[in-house]
């Protein structure tokens, strides 16, 4: 379990940050660059000193409250995987591999296996691709009896395939082995297969914790839609003319009969992007992405808003108002 | 295709020639001297010189003084180096700064002012004598002089060296559980060794061959410099150059030992 509640200064940048992780699970931290992902993984490693807060492992406290000085890195039993997998260019990866005076030979060796690396142990550092030396780099990691695991974009620069198979890799052993994940990225196509939990941050702020599909359901603030990349429209209850913004994810625009909101645009480009359309709307000024498995004819036609979200003038996620979505004006 | 590759053929091949006659010249005029100082010396000179046991004194003297020098600069240096590398700040750019202007000084003034800090006319001077030792004309001035010409070469490679480390290797070490030491041994010195292994070979040759601070606070005993020195204002040229012969074979072994180590280190 990882329990973590701290506040860093860089400093302008404040960064505040509470969440707790049982064993066995992996909490995604999501944000733009500059949110204070690296930050947080710094505390939580030791790497950085937090100006207040506490950080507790497997119920060992390694900063703040019980403990008086701050447990050093090299004493925290924590694993970190970096973008860069920063092997020792002058070991072999079987040496990478058992570098760590805590490594333990059997673990390591079923973890080889696990992240099929069996033909490289006598490789130099030099001669793997990206994609196996980030492989070696957590296998490395994974060697050492840890309390967690922390990895900082680790499967950035990688190719989708291969992200895909090591996400679903790394979410298994970190099960397998019941220790605490945190992984933070700037990608959600990155976290989405690796995460039980996402926290949305912002600006050094947590906008909000939770399953990845429920934050898609009800993001809690506008800055959360942007950032899983829901677009925006200025919007209008028609009712008592208060301000809002509806949010619409090009995933939930859908053309012909159903459900949903309504919207007259007009379909001003299409193009054929990974085995579907891709269609540039026009709405008065405004312009959409939506997505269809066939091309529309240029011109006039009907979207239909399947999820919208609607957030009050503060950011904040609004009510439909009784009149449902015939109340709201989505403005040109 | 090879048309167009024979046709481009002979202009690349007479620049190839070009290039080869530039570095032929550029090695000759490097190693002329040395190819003159074996044509110049006769073998029965060599025997001659060195069948005196007066003549093996300074070739004893230059190996241990140097040797104590580099041990002198390894330890005291080698921190220093880590310093310099490792932490910014003003402290660190000061160290910097005052190795470089050791670096940068005349050994001849070096001398000079070593006279003026160590001489036995002042407070440190005065110090020393009390233990019975004395930071001139002894063997202890000879290695004090030459630490003082060979350190700051030590230092600098040394903290360059130290420099480039990928500090993400550190990093990770550190989260694998090491300690300083541990990281330093395993990490950083293999890493490090090939421009570490250089900068000692620098300063064992500047310590081996140094002069110029010699030749002010350490007159006795000589070393081979000096007694080249010697020679040379006593019997002249022929005599002096056994002793240049020693004194660059004396030199050698040390760099040459450490190039072979580096170029391990490196493939």
């Amino acid at each position: 379990m990882l329990e973590v509640d701290v506040t860093c200064s860089r400093g302008d940048f404040t960064l505040e940050f509470a969440a707790s992780v049982p064993g066995g699970s992996t909490l995604g931290v999501f944000g733009p660059s500059g949110s204070g992902k690296t930050t947080l993984i710094e505390a939580v490693a030791g790497l950085f000193t937090p100006v207040a807060g506490t950080v507790a492992v497997a119920g060992r406290q390694l900063f703040g409250g019980s403990a008086a000085v701050p447990v050093p890195p090299n004493h925290r039993r924590i694993g970190l995987v970096r973008q860069r997998a920063a092997l020792f260019p002058h070991l072999t990866v079987d040496e990478n591999i058992h570098y760590a005076a805590g490594a333990d030979r059997a673990r390591a060796r079923h973890l080889v296996e696990r992240f099929g690396l069996e033909r490289l142990g006598a490789r130099r550092p030099s001669s793997l691709s990206g994609g196996e030396a980030q492989r070696v780099a957590f296998v490395r990691v994974l060697a050492v009896p840890i309390d967690l695991l922390l990895l900082d974009e680790p499967l950035t620069g990688l190719d989708v395939e291969l992200r895909g198979e090591l996400a679903t890799t790394v979410r298994e052993v970190v099960r397998e082995l019941e220790i605490p994940c945190l992984v933070a990225a700037h990608e959600l196509t990155e976290l989405e297969r690796m995460v039980d939990t996402l926290a949305i941050l912002v600006g050094g702020r947590l906008l909000q914790v939770g399953e990845v599909s429920g934050i898609y359901a009800a993001p809690q603030r506008v800055e959360v839609a942007e950032n899983l990349g829901m677009q925006l429209l200025p919007a209008r209850e028609s009712a008592t003319g208060r301000e809002l913004r509806l949010a619409i994810h090009p995933e939930a625009i859908r053309f012909g009969a159903g459900s949903g909101m309504a919207l007259p645009v007009t379909v001003e480009g299409v193009r054929f992007l990974r085995g579907r359309y891709e269609h540039r709307l026009g709405y008065g000024g405004r312009s959409l992405v939506a997505y269809a498995g066939e091309p529309l004819p240029a011109g006039e036609a009907v979207a239909r808003l399947v999820t919208p979200h609607l957030f009050d003038p503060d950011g904040w996620l609004a009510k439909l108002p009784p009149g449902g979505w015939q109340a709201i004006e989505v403005l040109p | 295709m090879t048309a167009l590759g024979s046709r481009r053929l002979p202009p690349a091949r007479a620049a190839s020639a070009l290039s080869l006659l530039w570095l032929a010249v550029t090695f000759a005029i490097a190693v002329g001297p040395l190819v003159t100082l074996v044509a110049k010396i006769s073998p029965a000179a060599l025997v001659a010189t060195f069948s005196q046991p007066s003549a093996v004194t300074p070739l004893l003297v230059s190996l241990a003084s140097a040797a104590l020098s580099l041990l002198a600069v390894v330890v005291g240096g080698t921190a220093l180096a880590w310093r310099i590398s490792r932490r910014g700040g003003t402290v660190s750019r000061v160290i910097e700064l005052a190795v470089m202007a050791m670096l940068l000084m005349p050994p001849l003034v070096i001398g000079l002012l070593l006279i003026f800090m160590v001489g036995p006319l002042t407070p440190i001077g005065a110090v020393l004598g009390r233990v019975h030792l004395s930071a001139t004309n002894t063997f202890f001035a000879l290695v004090v002089a030459e630490v003082y010409e060979a350190g700051p070469y030590y230092v600098l490679g040394a903290a360059a060296a130290f420099s480039s480390v990928d500090r993400a290797l550190e990093e990770q070490a550190t989260m694998l559980g090491d300690s300083a030491s541990r990281r330093f041994r395993r990490v950083v010195l293999p890493l490090a060794g090939k421009g570490i292994a250089t900068s000692l070979a620098m300063a064992w040759a500047r310590a081996v061959g140094a002069f110029g601070a010699v030749i002010i606070v350490a007159y006795h005993p000589y070393g081979l410099p000096l007694q080249i020195w010697v020679s040379l204002n006593e019997s002249g040229l022929q005599s002096a150059l056994p002793f240049a012969l020693a004194l660059i074979l004396v030199a050698l072994p040390v760099p040459l030992i450490m190039f072979g180590v580096s170029r391990r280190a490196g493939g």
